[in-house]
């Protein structure tokens, strides 16, 4: 295996323009996506987390070309030797380099068509890459079953199962073409959390056995820590901080991360409550305020913070922040699960 | 398994038997008794119109100058004198005038009887226009005359003329149909699919086409007919003014329609799965709505219908000698007439009952059609 990343990303953008008035002028864009850049490891597990709005669903859509993002460059090498850049790749590119790349969404009610078989669905994939009709059947019998779905209902419609099974049927249609890469947008979020340990666990298990790299979107940080290798911090369309997972739980280097963390529910009651209570809103992606996104709300801003913007800098080997003040600040993390 | 179990396919025994789309589509739909009665009717409809020469006992110009305004015509199976016939017969006709009102009548002479036979021989004909026959399906023998649904004001069989003029509108409305099926699903879906300025032009277009009134601008559109065209040209140009002005909801549902379908997950999985747009349009977006076009083209027809009768009723639309509902009815707008002819209405009902017929059709294809949507 080569040392060449599988994913690396740079300066991607994605600007949604407002429309106003009969004439639809353009008045203004929301950054949903700005200016994102980051590397991702064959095998690698990358956690993509932030609040509601923060970017990171468009985000994992532009990356796998869902839509088409607004600037940047998406290198994608999903065999050694050859990279091609997502973002610009023709449609016929695209086309045949979608067997190595594939999503899971969050609704999965909404995303499986209840007009075909789940045999269908799961065969779509292979049938839009013209693989040979004689082969089909298999690859999506031995799928299923890896996904944990009985062969026998096969020939069933999607309401016939439970949000469970039907987030498996996702998967296994994500998975059906031998993917590399598979974007999964908040996988489990629409789940009980009974089920989505389940599916945690069938993804920890596929992404072993098929060598898989995730991006792994959730709002969840308790899901994320369980799964990812490095987690992204997302806000207002940029990353403000990017780490080892064990390291950003542990020693966070932005405040706006410390925030988070400080959010994650507690198990035990007797524990003192230390919440961080963010002030104020979160910024509008449309009208950001100046110098750092998060200066408004952060507890530590300082003056440089309100006028200058920062970059995302490798405060520590292997740990990158957006934060003026990453050095001099001695920010809270979470302590460890016992059982970890 | 609990006691209680959900009275649906998806419930069924697991690895139980599945059935297809087509199946669960028709088991659903000969559930409603109506809808399933319907069809029958209206295939049945279709099939004899379409052979109305044959169905017809006359030919629907012909005159019967003894019997102007005559009434329905009474079979019977009993003579005068109460004895049973196996066969049914009627009577004769005499046009005779009343001393007391000085009304003409008609008086029924009982002492003469017509015996009904199928497959008489009668005027020739060209069935499908180009076989010729000379056998009507049913008919009197001799000089007998039977009019199911009396005769008009010139002697005509109403009867006959309701089977050519239903042929007419039954027509008029598949064609009509057509054109306005085209340009809704053509404006709505190029509206939909490009959005943007398309989107923009095509709507506004819409709300202008739908604010106009609708009766000045049949009016208007029906005196652009020049008045040499044959019927068949002015069936043409009939069903082409009721489709310009027809199209509108439809592409606004279809636009809606695709609008939304777009924006689904499943949509979108397709897409980053590598399948291409016409695959996505015609596995994705189209099965999506085509249970609400089944619904629409079963409802439209009917108001197809009524637009060609109401233009007729009017004077625009179709004129004498053509022969449809809708002119047919033209003779029942003279109230003197009327009060003493009432059957010249019975054209109107059998509209009423086709118009029904469709509406049930629709209601049983709409829940037939999509099983899944509670």
């Amino acid at each position: 295996m080569s040392n060449k990343p599988l994913l690396k990303i740079e300066g991607l953008k994605k600007y949604f323009p407002i429309e106003s008035g009969a004439l639809r002028k353009v008045t203004g864009y929301v950054k949903a996506v700005d200016d994102v850049s980051f590397e991702l490891a064959r095998g690698e597990v990358l956690g993509l987390v932030g609040e509601s709005g923060c970017g990171k669903t468009t985000l994992g859509r532009c990356i796998i070309r869902a839509i088409d993002p607004t600037g940047g460059a998406v290198h994608f090498s999903p065999l050694d030797d050859e990279s091609i850049d997502l973002a610009s790749a023709d449609k016929k590119t695209l086309r045949r380099n979608r067997r190595h790349m594939n999503m899971v969404f969050q609704d999965p009610f909404s995303s499986l068509s209840p007009r075909m078989t789940v045999r269908d669905i799961i065969a779509e994939p292979l049938r839009a890459q013209k693989i040979p009709e004689s082969e089909i059947n298999g690859k999506v019998e031995r799928i299923a079953e890896s996904c944990g779905l009985n062969p026998a209902f096969l020939s069933r419609y999607p309401n016939a199962f439970s949000g469970g099974q039907r987030q498996r049927v996702c998967i296994a249609r994500a998975l059906v073409t031998d993917p590399v890469l598979v974007v999964a947008d908040e996988p489990v979020s629409a789940l009980d959390v009974s089920v989505q340990g389940q599916i945690l666990n069938l993804l920890q298990h596929l992404r072993q056995e098929l060598n898989l790299s995730f991006i792994f979107v959730a709002h969840d940080l308790s899901v994320v820590e369980h799964i990812a290798d490095r987690v992204a911090v997302m806000y207002v369309g940029k990353i403000i901080e990017l780490t080892d997972t064990e390291q950003l739980y542990s020693r966070p280097q932005h405040p706006y991360t410390e925030a988070l963390l400080s959010a994650v529910p507690k198990p035990d009651p007797d524990l003192p409550d230390e919440t961080i209570i963010l002030g104020g809103e979160v910024a509008s992606a449309a009208n950001p305020p100046s110098g750092c996104y998060f200066h408004p709300r952060c507890r530590y801003a300082g003056e440089i913070c309100r006028t200058e913007a920062p970059t995302l800098r490798e405060v520590e080997p292997g740990h990158w922040s957006a934060c003026h003040l990453a050095e001099s600040l001695d920010l809270a993390g979470v302590v460890p699960d016992q059982d970890d | 398994m609990t006691s209680i179990t959900i009275d649906s396919e998806s419930s069924a025994p697991q690895g139980g038997r599945v059935l297809s789309r087509s199946q669960i589509f028709w088991s659903k739909f000969y559930r409603h008794k109506l809808a399933v009665v319907s069809l029958g009717f209206i295939l049945f409809l279709y099939a004899i119109v379409l052979i109305a020469e044959f169905v017809a006992p006359y030919d629907p110009f012909q005159r019967h100058t003894d019997h102007l305004l005559a009434p329905p015509t009474a079979i019977t199976f009993f003579d005068a004198d109460g004895d049973f016939h196996l066969r049914p017969f009627v009577h004769a006709l005499k046009n005779e005038l009343n001393r007391e009102t000085f009304q003409r009548e008609y008086m029924v002479d009982t002492s003469v009887r017509y015996k009904i036979s199928l497959f008489v021989e009668g005027e020739p004909y060209n069935l499908f226009g180009f076989i010729p026959m000379d056998t009507h399906f049913f008919g009197v023998e001799g000089d007998g005359k039977i009019f199911l649904a009396g005769t008009d004001t010139l002697g005509r069989d109403l009867f006959s003329r309701m089977l050519f003029g239903a042929r007419t509108s039954l027509f008029v409305g598949l064609f009509g149909l057509a054109i306005g099926f085209g340009l809704g699903l053509f404006f709505g879906g190029i509206s939909g699919y490009f959005g943007g300025a398309v989107d923009n032009f095509v709507q506004r277009l819409t709300e202008f086409l739908q604010s106009l009134p609708t009766l000045p601008l049949w009016m208007a559109l029906a005196a652009l007919v020049p008045p040499h065209w044959t019927p068949i040209q002015v069936y043409f140009g009939i069903s082409t003014i009721l489709a310009v002005v027809g199209w509108t909801t439809l592409a606004r549902v279809v636009r809606g329609k695709l609008l939304s379908l777009r924006e689904e997950d499943y949509v979108m999985a397709a897409k980053v799965s590598g399948v291409s747009e016409a695959k996505i349009i015609t596995n994705h977006l189209l099965p999506g709505f085509m249970s609400y076009l089944i619904v629409h083209l079963t409802l439209a027809v009917p108001q197809m219908i009524l637009g060609e009768v109401a233009l007729s009723f009017l004077g625009l639309g179709l004129r004498p000698p053509a022969v449809s509902l809708g002119t047919l009815l033209i003779d029942s707008q003279n109230i003197q007439t009327l009060v003493f002819s009432p059957w010249l209405l019975v054209p109107g009902g059998l509209i009423i009952i086709i118009v029904i017929a469709f509406s049930f059709l629709g209601d049983g294809l709409r829940d037939a059609a999509d099983p899944y949507r509670s």
